[in-house]
């Protein structure tokens, strides 16, 4: 890439808009300090990257006070090996920066325009967090030489981020990238293994969880249900469920269905034991009632009461006669008595007179039978009948007293009986009123009915009982049904969550074998970031070597290298100078070189880096003044130094010193008429800027003149 | 080379030849009058005229410097106009396979003389190898010669590559996440697609 024109307005010294040919292989500037010299090299940095890291960022720093048009805009064209032609403008209104970027017909602006330019300059700043920084520190290191950056990297910056500086220049920053980008994608990696690592240890308790639950299902003896018998007993069964539709065995609720149906029956179960309670109780009740009421016919007790009435009668009227009959035997038993007084005494005067003959009629007789007839007669009172009159009567009125008695009893028995009937016929009405509350129609046998209901309910309840237990059964039956599906449910799920694991177990060993080769990876990254570091080093060190012994400001330390170690996976570098006729070296070059040989020492790394970095944002040397407290012998070691880069780089040199302008005139001028080199004069600075002088130097046509 | 100094001959042919490489044109012997020495050759590109002369010792490189040098500028100036740029381009490069550690002050002043002509001084102590011949001619040559030795084709990954590869990485393995990397893809996707391939 080769500058070909500058033009600047606004810009820091340059307050007017100035337009600058670069296109030559040389550009010498020439100025005393002070009128535009670095400005120009910082209208090129900032053109390019947008910054100028030694000042201010997007600040007023790079708008001149003096713009005509209160801002800055560097515009700057380039191109490159192949004749490509490129253009980046870029603008500053004290707010915002504004870029466009021309290549070829292609243009573009802002973000747009500044990712196409830096990926033209520098591709390795796609990676960096601050692309913009990246190709301002690249320009700066290896373009663009501003002694004091350098030095500070000689002198002032850490071992560490002198290597973190030269991996970024030589590419390793991508490697760097990639190897921190590997490692926390690693880690993510890992993250995500351990994560599928656990979700599969946790499947694996859930698959043994599985298996064992499915020894158990399996173990358990697995009936079907018989779809014939599930019928039979959901048709026994409909008589009391007749509201619910029988379910098929197997369907997704007959376990719920078949529970609700048991739950009726045990319901229309409890409902006729109570009824068949009832019955019992009302049978035990009327069994009590029979068992209390005779059920005498209460005819026959009128029958009998009338019937005891008459004979009360009868006896009451026997009583009246058998008492005048006894006031007549009375009578005649005084007459009796009488008589029989007058027997006696007649008999006793018989025995007295008893001889062998009747004294009266003189007849022969049995005396002794006589004797003991009179004696007989003698002794016998009269009334001898008397008692048993009396006991007639008496009896008769015991007779008469106890069918009173009888019919008082008969008729109380008659008045209970019939209280008794109408207590029960009021029990039975509400007896049959209660048996048609439950829908037991009463025959003429109520007993009977009530054992023919106590049957029907007992049978019922037997039913329904079995359909119960045979529910049950059906239940348990369906539990295995529900079991056997879950038997193949949990195959299916152990089949599933094997066939997970698998690959599973498949995926964390290619995870883990991707994990160890990433991690092989990146310790072959970490190792390989110090071998292309070390390896671009080993061809950088003779350049910068050769490079320092061209100027060789110093007659002891004429051995110059970088060395890098890796220690704890980080880059370390050093610059060294060494002494080799001695063997005496430092880390620290300000410690041994002079203030001189330093920028030397800090001018030949940079052209070094310039040349051995594998690519370039430009292919040209910019140079701020670089001849600062360099002895006479340094200076023409740079001149010659700048001569001999001239075939590969276009070289942009400004001094303030008139001497080393001649020095570079003649050291760098052309010896080919394609080659240009200029001289910009920068001198008069006001506030529209410097007046700007511009001569082309006449190449030297014939060069050689000895060796011919 | 084997670790020991370089002859007389060897420095002369290594830093001719170096010269030569480096785009000179060496002037015919003819043309060197009083600079005819077996020891001396003078080389010409189109910015330089290089006086290349070994002295068998220091003490006579010491002593004869100034003489080789006077016959140097008479050669100049019988070819080259004073006010022509080359006049003030000539190199004198005198170079000893003796070493001179304890002369080094006396070999540093030679150096620092710029007078006429810029002189370069190479003693054994510093020319132990055609390399050590190299950097003291450098300054004379391009710097995409001599010293530019990077290849600029050779990117950055393929030296990662070649790094990887010596530490038994497989270089598709590496292709393949270099690729991912580069196009913002998941690179342990590319490292568990290297397996698998």
């Amino acid at each position: 890439m080769r500058l070909v024109e500058l033009q600047v307005a606004g810009f820091r010294a340059f307050g007017q808009k100035q337009s600058f040919d670069l296109d030559a292989d040389v550009v010498i500037i020439n100025g005393v300090n002070g009128q535009g010299k670095t400005s120009f090299f910082d209208a090129l940095l900032w053109g390019l990257s947008g910054l100028v890291p030694r000042i201010s960022i997007d600040t007023d720093a790079v708008l001149s006070k003096f713009s005509d048009t209160g801002q800055s805009e560097v515009t700057i064209r380039f191109q490159d090996s192949r004749g490509a032609k490129f253009l980046v403008r870029r603008s500053f209104d004290g707010q915002q920066q504004r870029v466009r970027f021309e290549s070829g017909q292609d243009a573009s602006r802002d973000s747009d325009a500044e990712a196409k330019l830096q990926n033209l300059l520098w591709p390795g700043a796609k990676t960096n967090t601050d692309p913009k920084r990246a190709v301002a520190e690249a320009l700066t290191r290896t373009v663009y030489l501003q002694q004091d950056v350098l030095r500070e990297f000689l002198t002032r910056d850490d071992d560490k981020s002198r290597f973190s500086c030269i991996a970024d220049l030589i590419g390793v920053a991508q490697v760097s990238d990639l190897r921190e980008q590997l490692d926390r994608a690693r880690t993510a990696w890992s993250t995500i293994t351990n994560q599928r690592a656990a979700e599969l240890e946790q499947r694996e308790n859930k698959l043994a969880s599985l298996r064992n639950d499915l020894q158990r299902t399996e173990g358990s003896q697995l009936q079907v249900v018989d779809v014939a018998n599930w019928n039979a007993w959901w048709s026994n069964a409909s008589k009391w469920i007749s509201d619910m539709l029988p379910p098929s065995p197997g369907q997704a609720n007959d376990t719920a269905l078949l529970d609700r149906a048991i739950r009726t029956l045990q319901s229309q179960a409890s409902n006729l034991l109570r009824q068949r309670d009832l019955i019992y109780s009302l049978k035990v009740e009327m069994d009590r009632h029979a068992a209390k009421l005779t059920r005498a016919d209460v005819g026959e007790l009128r029958t009998n009461l009338a019937r005891l009435q008459q004979q009360m009668q009868k006896l009451r009227e026997r009583v009246t006669m058998e008492r005048a009959n006894e006031a007549a035997l009375q009578r005649r038993r005084a007459e009796s008595a009488q008589l029989r007084e007058k027997i006696a005494l007649f008999a006793s005067l018989a025995l007295q007179l008893l001889a062998d003959r009747c004294p009266v009629c003189s007849q022969t007789y049995d005396i002794e039978a006589t004797k003991a007839r009179l004696e007989t007669l003698s002794k016998t009172p009269s009334e001898a009948n008397t008692p048993d009159a009396e006991l007639s009567t008496m009896d008769l009125d015991i007779q008469l007293q106890n069918a009173v008695e009888a019919a008082g009893t008969a008729e109380a028995r008659l008045r209970e009986l019939e209280l008794g009937n109408q207590q029960d016929e009021r029990w039975l009405a509400t007896l049959r009123s209660q048996l048609a509350q439950l829908g037991i129609e009463v025959g003429e046998d109520l007993t009977q009915t009530l054992a023919e209901s106590s049957s029907r309910l007992q049978r019922d309840i037997s039913v329904i009982e079995q359909l119960i237990k045979d529910g049950e059964r059906l239940s348990l039956l369906l539990l295995r049904l529900a079991d056997q599906s879950k038997v193949k449910e949990l195959r299916a799920q152990i089949a599933s969550i094997e066939q997970e694991n698998a690959a599973t177990k498949s995926d964390l060993e290619v995870r883990r074998g991707t994990w160890e080769l990433a991690t092989n990876v990146l310790e072959a990254l970490r190792k390989s970031e110090d071998d292309v570091v070390q390896l671009q080093l080993e061809e950088i060190n003779p350049l910068l070597q050769r490079i320092y012994s061209r100027i060789d400001p110093n007659p002891v330390f004429r051995t110059v290298s970088l060395v890098s170690t890796f220690l704890k996976g980080r880059g370390h570098l050093n610059p060294q100078v060494m002494d080799s006729a001695t063997n005496a070296r430092s880390n620290s070059p300000e410690q041994v070189l002079s203030s001189s040989q330093v920028n030397a020492l800090a001018l030949s790394l940079f052209v070094a880096l310039n040349f051995g970095l594998p690519k370039l944002p430009l292919n040209a040397l910019l140079m701020d003044d670089p001849l600062q407290s360099l002895d006479e012998i340094s200076l023409l070691g740079v001149a010659d130094l700048l001569r001999r880069a001239k075939p590969a780089r276009q070289l942009l040199i400004s001094t303030h010193d008139e001497r080393f302008v001649g020095l570079l005139q003649r050291k760098l001028r052309p010896t080919q008429s394609d080659e240009r080199v200029l001289t910009i004069t920068l001198s008069g600075w006001s506030r529209r800027g410097p007046d700007v002088e511009i001569s082309v130097a006449k190449p030297d046509l014939q060069p050689m003149r000895i060796a011919v | 080379m084997n670790g020991e100094i370089l002859s007389e001959t060897q420095l002369l042919a290594a830093a001719g030849e170096l010269l030569k490489q480096g785009g000179y044109r060496e002037v015919s012997s003819e043309r060197l009058e009083s600079l005819k020495s077996d020891k001396a050759r003078v080389y010409e590109d189109q910015y330089a005229v290089v006086c290349l002369v070994v002295f068998p010792s220091w003490t006579e490189l010491r002593s004869r410097w100034t003489n080789v040098q006077a016959d140097f500028v008479e050669l100049l100036s019988k070819y080259l106009l004073r006010a022509d740029a080359k006049t003030w381009d000539g190199y004198l490069v005198l170079l000893t396979p003796a070493a001179a550690l304890e002369q080094w002050q006396e070999a540093q002043e030679i150096r620092r003389d710029t007078t006429r002509v810029r002189k370069l001084v190479g003693t054994g102590e510093d020319l132990r190898s055609l390399g050590d011949v190299a950097t003291l001619v450098s300054s004379l040559l391009p710097i995409g010669t001599a010293e530019a030795v990077t290849d600029k084709t050779e990117t950055i990954w393929s030296l990662v590559y070649q790094s990887l590869e010596k530490k038994g990485v497989h270089r598709d393995t590496i292709q393949s996440l270099v690729k991912s990397y580069e196009e913002q893809r998941n690179i342990m996707e590319a490292l568990k697609d290297s397996l698998n391939t």
